[in-house]
C-alpha cells in the first residue's frame, strides 16, 4: 500500500485552498477522499505526480466546488431560497429595464413603472442575494470585495434611475457610486486578484490594467459632472488600457490554452461595448 | 489562425479607441476609423473567435449563435447611431430587445442544460446584462 508523504498531502490540501473550498469540515472530507483515491492509483504503479494529474483530471475542473455547492444546498435552506430569489430577479430585473428602455424611446405608456420596477427588483432582490450567494461560496474569504461591490453597485443603479426619472439627488448618488467604485472596489479587486493569483508575471499587467480603468471611470464621473479635466482622463484612461494592457495581457495568456478562450472574447467584448457607450454618452453630453 | 483572431482582436480595439477620441476630438477621419473597426470586430473577430471556440466541443451550437447575432445587432446600432445612418432608429431599438429576448432565453437553457452549473459564471453573466439594461435605461433618455 502506497503512502503519502506529509509534504504531498500539504500540496493537495493547498490545491483545494485554492479552489475556495471553505464551508466548515467539507475541505478534510475531500482531502481524505482524494488521498485515497491518489494512493490507489499509485498502488498501480503510477508515481505521486501521474497518479495526481489522473485524479484531477478524473474528477474535471470545479468539481470540489460544485460539491461544496451541493453540500451548502442540502444543509442550508436560506442559501437555496437566497440562489432561488437570485436566479428570479436576475433574469427578470435586466429584462425589464431592457422593454423599459424600449418604452421611453418610442414615448409608450408605462415606461416609467417597468423602469422602477426593474430597478426595485434589481436593487431589493438580486444584488443583496447575489452577493450573499458569492459570500457563501468563498466564506470569509472575499467579505469586503462583495461589501464594497455593493457600495458601489447600488447608489450607482439608483443614481442612473433617479436620473432617468427626474427625481432630485441623482447627481449625488452616481458620484457617491462611482466614488466607491474607484476608491474601494476596484483597488479591493486588484489586491484580492495579486494575492490569489497563481502567475505572479501576471501581476504588473494586472495593477496596470486596473489604474487605467479606474482613471478612465473617474473621467466618466467628471464628465457628467461637468468637472475640468475629464476628456483628458477619459483619453488617458483608455489609451493605456487599450495600447498597453490589452495587448500585454494577451500576450501574456496567449499560450495557456490552444484555442480562442471565452474569457478572451468576453474581455474584448466588454471592453469595446464599454468605450462605444461612453462614447455615445460623451457625444451627447458635449 | 487563433494567432490572427487575437491580433485582430486587438487592432480593432485599437482603431475603436483611436476613432472614439478623434470622434469627441472632431477631427476628421474618426467616422471611417470608426466604420472599419466595428465592421471587422463584428463580421471578422466575434465569429471567428466563436468558431474556434466551437470546434473544441462541437456543442451547444445555439448559444453561440445568440451570442452572435446579439453582438452583431448591438454593435450595428452603435455603428447606425454614431454615423448618423438613416434607419437607426429601428436598429436601436431592435438592438435593445435582442439581449433580453435571443441571448438570455438561450443562456438559461444552456445554464440549466449544463452539468457542471458554476454559479460564480451565472452571476458574472447576470451582472453584465444588468450592466447592459443599465446602460440602456440612460441611453434610452441620452438618446432622445
Amino acid at each position: 500500500m502506497a503512502e503519502l508523504s506529509l509534504q504531498q498531502v500539504d500540496r493537495i490540501r493547498k490545491d483545494l485552498i485554492r479552489e475556495s473550498i471553505n464551508y466548515s469540515h467539507l475541505i478534510h472530507d475531500l482531502l481524505d477522499h482524494i488521498c485515497c483515491d491518489v494512493e490507489f492509483e499509485m498502488d498501480r504503479g503510477n508515481s505521486f505526480e501521474e497518479a495526481y494529474t489522473n485524479i484531477k483530471k478524473w474528477m474535471g475542473k470545479d468539481r470540489c466546488r460544485k460539491i461544496q455547492e451541493e453540500t451548502l444546498l442540502l444543509t442550508s435552506n436560506t442559501y437555496r431560497f437566497m440562489k432561488t430569489i437570485m436566479k428570479f430577479s436576475g433574469i427578470i430585473s435586466p429584462a425589464l429595464l431592457g422593454i423599459a428602455a424600449l418604452f421611453k424611446i418610442q414615448h409608450w405608456a408605462g415606461a416609467g413603472i417597468f423602469m422602477s420596477l426593474g430597478f426595485f427588483l434589481l436593487a431589493i432582490f438580486f444584488l443583496p442575494s447575489a452577493i450573499y450567494v458569492l459570500y457563501k461560496e468563498n466564506k470569509g474569504k472575499r467579505f469586503f470585495l462583495y461589501l464594497f461591490g455593493l457600495l458601489s453597485f447600488l447608489p450607482l443603479t439608483a443614481g442612473v434611475l433617479f436620473k432617468v426619472q427626474h427625481w432630485p439627488g441623482a447627481g449625488l448618488l452616481i458620484t457617491i457610486g462611482i466614488g466607491a467604485t474607484v476608491a474601494l472596489f476596484l483597488p479591493t479587486l486588484l489586491y484580492v486578484k495579486i494575492k490569489d493569483s497563481q502567475r505572479k508575471d501576471l501581476n504588473p499587467v494586472l495593477t496596470i490594467g486596473v489604474v487605467s480603468g479606474m482613471v478612465h471611470i473617474l473621467g466618466l464621473l467628471f464628465k457628467i459632472m461637468h468637472w475640468p479635466g475629464a476628456t483628458l482622463m477619459i483619453f488617458l484612461g483608455s489609451t493605456v488600457f487599450v495600447l498597453v494592457f490589452l495587448p500585454w495581457y494577451s500576450f501574456k495568456v496567449y499560450k495557456e490554452k490552444e484555442y480562442v478562450t471565452f474569457e478572451f472574447i468576453f474581455l474584448l467584448v466588454g471592453v469595446i461595448w464599454f468605450i462605444l457607450t461612453s462614447t455615445l454618452f460623451n457625444l451627447n453630453i458635449s | 489562425m487563433k494567432r490572427l483572431i487575437y491580433i485582430s482582436g486587438l487592432i480593432c480595439a485599437m482603431l475603436l479607441t483611436i476613432g472614439t477620441s478623434f470622434k469627441i476630438e472632431h477631427w476628421p477621419g474618426a467616422g471611417i476609423l470608426l466604420t472599419i473597426a466595428i465592421i471587422f470586430f463584428a463580421l471578422f473577430f466575434v465569429p471567428a473567435a466563436l468558431m474556434n471556440n466551437y470546434n473544441q466541443e462541437k456543442k451547444n451550437a445555439y448559444l453561440y449563435i445568440s451570442i452572435f447575432v446579439t453582438l452583431l445587432v448591438s454593435f450595428s446600432a452603435a455603428l447606425f447611431k454614431i454615423q448618423h445612418w438613416p434607419g437607426a432608429g429601428i436598429v436601436v431599438i431592435v438592438a435593445l430587445i435582442t439581449p433580453f429576448v435571443i441571448f438570455l432565453p438561450a443562456y438559461v437553457v444552456y445554464f440549466n442544460k449544463s452539468p457542471n452549473k458554476d454559479i460564480t459564471k451565472f452571476i458574472a453573466v447576470m451582472f453584465l446584462l444588468v450592466f447592459v439594461g443599465v446602460m440602456d435605461a440612460l441611453l434610452s433618455v441620452a438618446l432622445r
